[in-house]
């Protein structure tokens, strides 16, 4: 047992510590407390500021960096490491001007403070120096005040490794070395993805969220002038830190009081990250990431971190509003309800109820969709309940499904860091799912995992894969069953794997037959060396993780693509171990939860099949209603089923359906032949103008509840705010409508409606509110006792003889159009807005980064048309029109063109263009399938990337904070002993 | 048949009716809160008698220009001094023994009393001035000065409470 460990002498006492730690870790986790200002748990050593200097086996080293050894003799406390520590802390104020009393940072978390308070540091040896720089306010969301920064180059790291953009460098050159961007341009000028990670990590106040200035402290709003006096007033009488420190820390307890910090579950994607939410009244006066955060850690993207100003934007819909002719009218709750359980009532008993549909919203808590759900079975006897992973991942859930059983990532995020080999297909985290890219780019970067990317367009993550594979639009079944043909015929799949674990081996290498290299490298435009290259790759890695997205689903095959993935993991025996599995990256942040409990037409709560008359039966007794036998529509059905005239109405919660479903202008014609529509939302979308009663929603700050992450992670969020004007947290807004039509419901909270929910399911049985108190969470299956379930199939897969099935499948050719749509329309998520930028798109910062959207187009189309940014152009499909302004860009090539979803205007939405084919199984729209021509409009124009926008920055990698050019500075006197 | 329509029709909302809607929101949060209500108006009437809400709301509107003078006169080096030793003062106030500091008060109220009829001394000198001078009868004279005071105090330490009351004329 003891061996495990590895003994050492602290402070005169033996401590056993785990191999691998350093000795500031073995000093920490004794419980002795020991300064250190640059170490940060998330970024590793950094080795800038010398504070945790200690006194190993008689030599003064630096104890963040050296790891622990048998027999180590460690002590902390003896005169020379006391005064090394002493020195580095008095370096570190030289560059720092303490006046915590009146900054802003003066929150009982700045590491300067909490480490000269720690210290006992009573004056300053070397007078604070002022910096010939002036603060750099440029950038919207964060300003750098290199005045107060001391170099420690925690922002570094974590830009360069951890975050890594590689925007942020320490110029060690010059006189007075500063942090710069880029190549030292203005911070809004650069590559600056405003992740907030620097931010985050500062340990004082040189990085600071704008936000936070002048607001935080009880002193800090004061002028800037006064407060320049005030500050050189409060050194010149200063008579030692520690009257300042007690003072200041009496301010930053008084400012607990009128500061409300509150973990939330980011409403943006999929990734799920938590973090705290700081308040002042309604003022968000920053997002603190914390290192408890499951998913993130301390990680954000623009939108977590800066992108909440929306909640209080004055465009929310703050009171119900009833359509009265060619108007809408604010109305009170109970007047909108009097109008719906009229009217709703009225078709309901005219038309049966199989004549209203149900829409739930992958934005809503796992509560608010149980209950439109329940709502839609229980309530209103209907099956036809559904939600927006139609659009997006259902195929991705069919191939779990059909392959290995569960229809969820087959593990963590922290499986993927640990993995050989990451493949990404037809998806772009970089700018989708942005916190889960930085940990394989980190992988990447740090520890040599290795990253093949597939899309047609080059994104982020493919300037940076190892190897870049374009194939043909809608090929990449071919080239997986290409590639897994080959590894069979190398002998080199995992035959043993095989043996115990997957049943339809024979008729599964059977279907690969027709995959020879050349029928492969034909269809797919992949040169056979590059496939070949790709198949070696995977062969020669221990642990492989595939990711995909919305490129791989949104196909006529998209459901087969996902299952050639699930296939191909099978065949080389990456899944149920760590470091490997199936990962379609789920694009909202409650796309999970909203299939999880049960908005879907064939599938209750937990997966459980409504035509199943046991589950049926359950469901009615927990219930007490009887349930619909009828199979309900799903999304696509419904639209077709209003054009019919079968459906009469809907109730659609938080879902801009009218842009996002594929051929807008089909959606847009159904809309208007609704008899009656409801709309529940938190803005007026371009779905509301259609509505008929309007119901104002509060977002997720403004409520309790549960979203479940990609990684299957439930996780909880907490009330920020109170719900702004008349507006209400959904799951009360879709209990009042129940009760008009006799639900008889009497839920006070939102526990009561997860305990009930997750108590009837199978798949996520233990799962209570306690267990998921504060940052803690639960991945499911939960069994009974709370176990949870990170990495999935360790205990076999999930069908009754616990083995997987190969699921032989064939390439469907994409959609076929005339000639004369002779480009290749793409469209994606961009990493400032999400989704159609209903919400971003009232964030003030990130409008002024990117206020518009846009066409891609390659350089050769550029060149052959005469386009340049700015070009104004029409895009025209078979199903409609959009006016775009042209960027042009070497991400997309030939006749390749790429449109974002975002649209701020919904006569710019790309869903005009693409049309209603879908995905064989699942009705997914084949979104990624269009074709369009290309009228100019104008030649020239504003482009449409104005200054703030990363794209038009140059990063500047570096392997990191780069010490070793501090310590060869003259100016540096060594404070460890010399091993050399 | 819903054409999309983006009009929503606002109902105007008059002065009379906003201010009776405000009121009645005062209303209600002071009936609440009557007891408390009640006694802050007794509070505000007192500082109304004793002219401090002219002071308090005159602070207020100029607030962002008082705090700037206020800097700008504690910003004066002799000011800045002054708080310095305040300060200082202060911090050395704190290290001392209540008991100790007391007695010691007592002591200097004492040596006060004492040497208040004599006459103050004309100027300032070196410790090795006086060495060398101490022969000059005014030198004498002024540690005699001196001398008294420090009797008188060292009386007031040596003794009780109540015999160094009775010290003084």
């Amino acid at each position: 047992m003891t061996d495990k460990y590895v003994h050492v002498e602290l402070n005169g006492h033996e401590v056993l510590v785990e191999p691998g730690t350093t000795v500031l870790q073995a000093i920490l986790g004794a419980g002795v407390e020991h300064p250190h200002v640059c170490y940060h748990p998330a970024l590793g050593p950094i080795e800038t500021c010398d504070t945790c200097i200690a006194e190993v086996n008689g030599a003064l080293v630096r104890a963040c960096s050296l790891p622990v050894e048998e027999s180590m003799k460690i002590n902390t406390k003896t005169v020379a490491a006391r005064f090394a520590r002493k020195e580095a802390m008095d370096r570190i104020l030289k560059n720092h001007e303490l006046y915590c009393t009146v900054c802003d940072n003066n929150n009982g978390n700045c590491t300067i403070h909490n480490t000269a308070m720690q210290m006992e540091i009573d004056h300053q040896a070397y007078p604070f120096e002022p910096k010939p720089y002036e603060k750099d306010m440029s950038n919207p969301f964060y300003r750098y005040d290199p005045n107060q920064c001391i170099l420690c180059g925690r922002c570094v790291e974590a830009c360069q490794n951890l975050q890594v953009s590689e925007v942020l460098s320490i110029d060690w050159s010059r006189e007075n070395p500063r942090v710069i961007w880029d190549n030292d341009v203005p911070i809004n000028e650069s590559s600056c993805v405003s992740c907030g990670h620097c931010v985050t990590v500062c340990p004082c106040n040189a990085l600071m969220e704008k936000s936070m200035l002048g607001e935080a402290g009880f002193l800090t709003g004061i002028e800037e002038d006064t407060l320049g006096k005030m500050i050189d007033i409060t050194k010149k009488v200063e008579p030692g830190y520690s009257s300042i420190f007690a003072i200041s820390e009496i301010e930053a307890e008084m400012r607990e009081a009128r500061i409300q910090k509150t973990k939330t579950v980011c409403t943006y994607c999929g990734v799920g990250c938590s973090f705290d939410v700081w308040t002042k009244d309604r003022k968000i006066l920053k997002v603190e990431p914390q290192m408890e955060a499951p998913a993130n850690q301390i990680s954000t993207c623009v939108k977590g971190k800066f992108g909440w100003d929306f909640v209080n934007s004055s465009d929310r819909i703050v009171e119900p509003l009833v359509r009265r002719g060619d108007a809408f009218y604010p109305v009170s709750w109970e007047e909108a309800l009097d109008v719906i359980e009229t009217r709703l009532g009225q078709i309901r008993d005219e038309h049966g109820p199989d004549a209203i549909a149900y829409i739930a919203s992958s934005k809503c808590t796992n509560e608010e969709n149980y209950l439109m759900q329940k709502l839609a079975r229980s309530v209103m006897h209907t099956n036809n309940i559904d939600n927006c992973s139609r659009y997006c991942q259902a195929p991705a859930t069919e191939a779990l499904r059909r392959t290995m059983g569960l229809g969820g990532d087959t593990g963590s995020i922290k499986d993927l860091e640990q993995a050989d080999l990451v493949i990404i297909v037809g998806a772009n985290p970089a700018e989708a799912h942005p916190v889960l890219s930085t940990r394989l780019r980190r992988a990447q970067k740090k520890y040599g995992q290795k990253l093949i990317v597939a899309d047609i367009r080059k994104n982020i993550m493919a300037e940076r894969a190892d190897l870049f594979l374009h194939p043909n639009q809608g090929t990449d079944l071919v080239w997986l069953s290409g590639v897994a043909k080959y590894i069979v015929d190398c002998g080199k799949h995992d035959a043993q794997f095989l043996q115990e674990h997957v049943n339809n081996v024979d008729q599964f290498l059977a279907s690969l037959e027709k995959f020879t290299l050349d029928y492969t490298s034909e269809v797919t435009g992949l040169s056979k060396e590059m496939l070949i290259q790709t198949a070696e790759m995977i062969m020669n890695a221990e642990r492989v993780c595939i990711c995909w997205a919305m490129g791989v689903t949104q196909h006529l095959g998209g459901s087969d693509t996902s299952t050639a993935i699930c296939n191909l993991l099978l065949l080389t025996g990456n899944v149920a171990r760590p470091g490997t599995g199936a990962y379609p990256l789920r694009g909202h942040n409650n796309v999970q939860g909203a299939g999880d409990f049960g908005c879907a037409p064939a599938m209750l709560p937990g997966y459980e099949l409504v035509s199943d008359p046991e589950i049926r039966n359950k469901y009615e007794q927990a219930w007490g209603t009887p349930l619909p036998t009828n199979p309900g529509l799903n999304n696509h059905q419904m639209v077709d089923a209003i054009h019919e005239g079968k459906l009469k109405a809907m109730y659609l919660i938080g879902e801009d359906m009218a842009v996002v479903d594929s051929n807008a202008n089909y959606v847009q014609q159904a809309f208007e032949k609704l008899d009656f529509f409801i709309v529940q939302d938190v803005f007026f979308s371009k779905t509301a103008e259609f509505a008929d009663v309007i119901l104002p929603a509060s977002p997720s700050l403004e409520k309790e509840g549960t979203f479940t992450n990609t990684e299957r992670r439930i996780q909880r969020l907490y009330q920020v705010l109170p719900p702004l004007g008349n507006s209400k947290p959904d799951w009360q807004i879709i209990q009042l409508v129940a009760n008009r039509f006799g639900a008889n419901w009497n839920y006070t909270s939102p526990r009561q409606i997860f305990e009930e929910a997750c108590s009837l399911t199978e798949l996520m049985k233990g799962a209570t509110y306690e267990r998921l108190e504060g940052y803690q969470s639960l991945q499911w299956p939960v069994a009974a006792d709370g176990t949870d379930t990170p990495l999935l199939y360790q205990d076999g897969f999930f069908f009754p003889d616990k083995r997987a099935r190969f699921y032989p499948v064939d390439w469907t050719p994409p959609i076929a159009l005339e000639a004369e749509y002779d480009l290749e329309l793409n469209n994606g998520r961009i990493l400032e807005h999400f989704h159609e930028g209903n919400m971003t798109n009232r964030v003030p910062g990130i409008h002024e980064k990117v206020p518009e959207t846009f066409v891609e187009v390659s350089k050769e189309l550029a060149a052959e048309r005469g386009l340049q940014d700015g070009t104004l152009v029409r895009l025209i499909s078979p199903y409609g029109k959009v006016k775009l302004p042209v960027v042009v860009t070497d991400r997309v090539s030939g006749k390749h063109i790429y449109i974002p979803q975002l649209s701020p205007k919904a006569e710019q939405a790309v869903n005009l263009l693409t049309s209603s084919h879908h995905d064989k199984a699942t009705f997914t729209p084949a979104y990624k399938e269009m074709r369009v021509k290309m009228e100019v409009l104008e030649f020239t124009g504003k482009s449409p990337f104005v200054k703030g926008n990363f794209r038009l920055g140059h990063p500047n990698p570096q392997p990191g904070v780069n010490v070793e050019m501090k310590w060869a500075r003259k100016d540096y006197r060594p404070l460890v002993t010399d091993r050399s | 048949m819903a054409r999309s329509i983006q009009t929503v029709v606002w109902p105007t909302v008059t002065e009379e009716e906003k201010q009776e809607a405000r009121l009645g929101e005062v209303r209600r949060e002071a009936s609440n809160d009557a007891d408390g209500i009640i006694q802050a108006l007794k509070v505000l009437q007192a500082m109304e008698d004793r002219g401090m809400l002219d002071i308090l709301l005159a602070l207020l509107q100029r607030g962002e220009g008082v705090l700037a003078h206020v800097v700008d006169v504690l910003a004066k080096p002799e000011v800045t001094s002054s708080l310095e030793t305040l300060i200082k003062s202060v911090q050395a106030l704190g290290k001392l023994n209540s008991v100790g500091l007391l007695k010691t008060l007592d002591g200097v109220t004492a040596g006060l009393d004492r040497v208040a009829e004599a006459a103050p001394p004309e100027q300032h000198l070196g410790v090795y001035d006086v060495l060398r001078r101490l022969k000059d009868p005014d030198v004498n004279a002024g540690l005699a000065f001196a001398l008294d005071f420090l009797q008188g105090m060292g009386r007031a330490v040596r003794t009780s409470g109540t015999e160094a009351d009775a010290v003084g004329p």
